[in-house]
């Protein structure tokens, strides 16, 4: 009898203290933001706009960057669910691989909130907030076609393969300009997003094709490694459009280097998500569809002043 | 006695048990490699989509819910939130633009057909006054604004993007089906038209553009 009520004393004692440390995680609430590198300003703002609105909700914060590695996302996702986190924010790294590491997180019990790419599945995430990536394609084509007046040689920079928005944007460019037969695209390359292979690809680009009248680039980071290479060769008549809207590109747009760029509200859609996030810990419920498409807003030097770090002002 | 042992079994067994718990071995047998994903999925039609929603869903949703153009352009320069709550739709989403099913009828003051984008200029009537506005008749169609005027499909029906796209230009080319055989007789300036079609704004635009859905010749400049 005594020891029996000794060893049930022990047995609750020994259960608070395993029971403790889980009580204690739950309470602190994280929220793991995970993001493709920073070197980007558009994933650093990412970054930044969930950190700062998770923090003015109350929740702590782990920010991780997979650099567009799947099996370093896997990484990340397991360590998430080791810190049993209350939330996963994530801008993934490829439409098809980052299925089975959600899957797990859901398992888990940690629900995740998309911001900007889409993954190929519904019900694994809680809320995938879209970037209309195509949509903002088809913005930035239009006004390449109309600056090169539906006529001409050009050359497309693509972003990195692995990654579904370099397809999606690059897909978006040539459903509408395909449809105009003057245009002919003259050379297609890879710059993997980055400025410095972009600035080696237009250089040479330039070598083969001294002829061409415009690129157009999957992103800001490689139109502005394209317009460094144009300057330096001394061609200030090739129309480049870019896409991302990162203050850089909206100085050369205003300063009439850039013909135009589009934006992705990338600071918003980030603490959108975390509202989203929040709401949905609190409640079960996020009261929105899975899936919802941002739309893209088109910079030329009309709206250029308006924009700051990925944000248009008075909105 | 006892006091002394049970805080001690406790600390001791809890300073074996937490960093177990604080500390989860992870391992990566579930790691999966980055493959480039293919941006088009296969097996979804777009067009068929489109031609099986066409006669039954889109056009009695026309016939029934477009309203008077020149209503709702006065009351998008009134404001145009307020004029797509009363009139219009838009999806689930921040800063989505507003797109409206419209009617109406007009005279043709210009056809534009230099750009593959080609345009129908037409002056309608509003309330507030004469008013222009440019009808799409392709080759080339910009947006979706037939798509994203329509309540019955979303991007929740589709499963990326990219569907979500191949829908919005199958509503589009289809439309141009539509008008195909009509534009032949609106080549004259003064002819006479009525139309039903879908216009997208964010905001009070510069020029209120049209996609038709439909259009009929009502007489005067035929060639």
């Amino acid at each position: 009898m005594k020891f029996t009520r000794r060893s049930a004393l022990i047995t609750m004692a020994l259960l608070a203290s395993l029971a403790a440390p889980m009580v204690a995680t739950a309470a602190d609430k994280l929220m793991v933001i995970i993001t493709p590198s920073h070197d980007n300003p558009f994933f650093k703002q990412e970054a930044v706009g969930a950190e700062a609105r998770a923090k003015s909700l109350g929740y702590k914060t782990l920010v991780l960057v997979h650099n567009d590695d799947a099996s370093k996302q896997n990484d990340l996702i397991d360590t998430a669910i080791a810190r049993k986190a209350a939330a996963i924010i994530l801008d993934n790294a490829g439409a098809d691989a980052t299925v089975a590491a959600l899957k797990k997180a859901k398992d888990a019990g940690i629900p995740s909130f998309l911001i900007d790419r889409e993954i190929n599945a519904t019900g694994v995430a809680v809320a995938q907030i879209v970037s209309n990536n195509y949509q903002g394609a088809t913005l930035g084509a239009e006004e390449f076609v109309k600056r090169m007046g539906e006529k001409g040689d050009y050359a497309e920079l693509v972003g990195k393969e692995s990654d579904t928005n370099a397809g999606i944007r690059s897909k978006g460019y040539h459903d509408v300009i395909d449809q105009y037969p003057a245009l002919k695209m003259v050379t297609r390359q890879s710059a993997n997003w980055s400025q410095t292979e972009a600035f080696a690809k237009t250089e040479s680009i330039l070598q083969a094709n001294p002829g061409i009248k415009g690129i157009i680039s999957g992103n800001d980071t490689m139109a502005m490694g394209a317009l460094a290479a144009l300057e330096a060769a001394g061609r200030k008549d090739v129309i480049v459009v870019g896409f991302d809207g990162s203050n850089d590109v909206r100085d050369a747009v205003k300063a009439g280097k850039i013909a135009a760029t589009v934006l992705q509200p990338a600071h918003r859609q980030a603490q959108y998500a975390v509202e989203l996030a929040d709401k949905y810990l609190k409640t079960k419920s996020t009261g929105k569809p899975e899936k919802i498409a941002m739309d893209c807003v088109l910079i030329t030097k009309a709206n250029a002043g308006q924009l700051e770090s990925f944000a248009m002002k008075g909105k | 006695m006892r006091s002394a042992l049970l805080p001690a079994l406790v600390m001791t067994l809890g300073a074996v048990l937490l960093p177990i718990a604080g500390c989860k071995i992870v391992h990566n047998d579930q790691r999966t490699s980055a493959t480039a994903s293919s941006p088009v999925p296969a097996g979804f039609d777009a067009a068929g989509y489109v031609d099986g929603v066409w006669d039954k869903e889109l056009v009695p949703y026309f016939d029934a819910k477009a309203v008077d153009l020149g209503k709702v352009i006065d009351a998008i320069k009134r404001d145009p939130d307020e004029a797509g709550r009363q009139y219009g739709h838009r999806a689930d989403a921040e800063g989505s633009p507003w797109s409206f099913p419209v009617r109406a009828k007009g005279k043709l003051v210009s056809v534009n057909t230099e750009s593959r984008a080609g345009t129908l200029v037409v002056e309608i009537a509003t309330a507030a006054g004469k008013q222009e506005v440019t009808l799409q008749i392709g080759p080339v169609v910009k947006g979706s604004a037939i798509r994203d005027s329509v309540p019955f499909f979303s991007f929740e029906n589709v499963t990326n993007q990219i569907e979500f796209a191949q829908v919005g230009r199958a509503f589009n080319e289809r439309a141009l089906k539509q008008i195909e055989s009509v534009l032949p007789k609106l080549a004259k300036p003064g002819a006479s038209l009525e139309f039903f079609g879908a216009i997208s704004i964010t905001g009070v635009p510069e020029t209120f553009v049209v996609t038709p859905v439909s259009i009929k010749a009502t007489g005067g400049g035929a060639s």
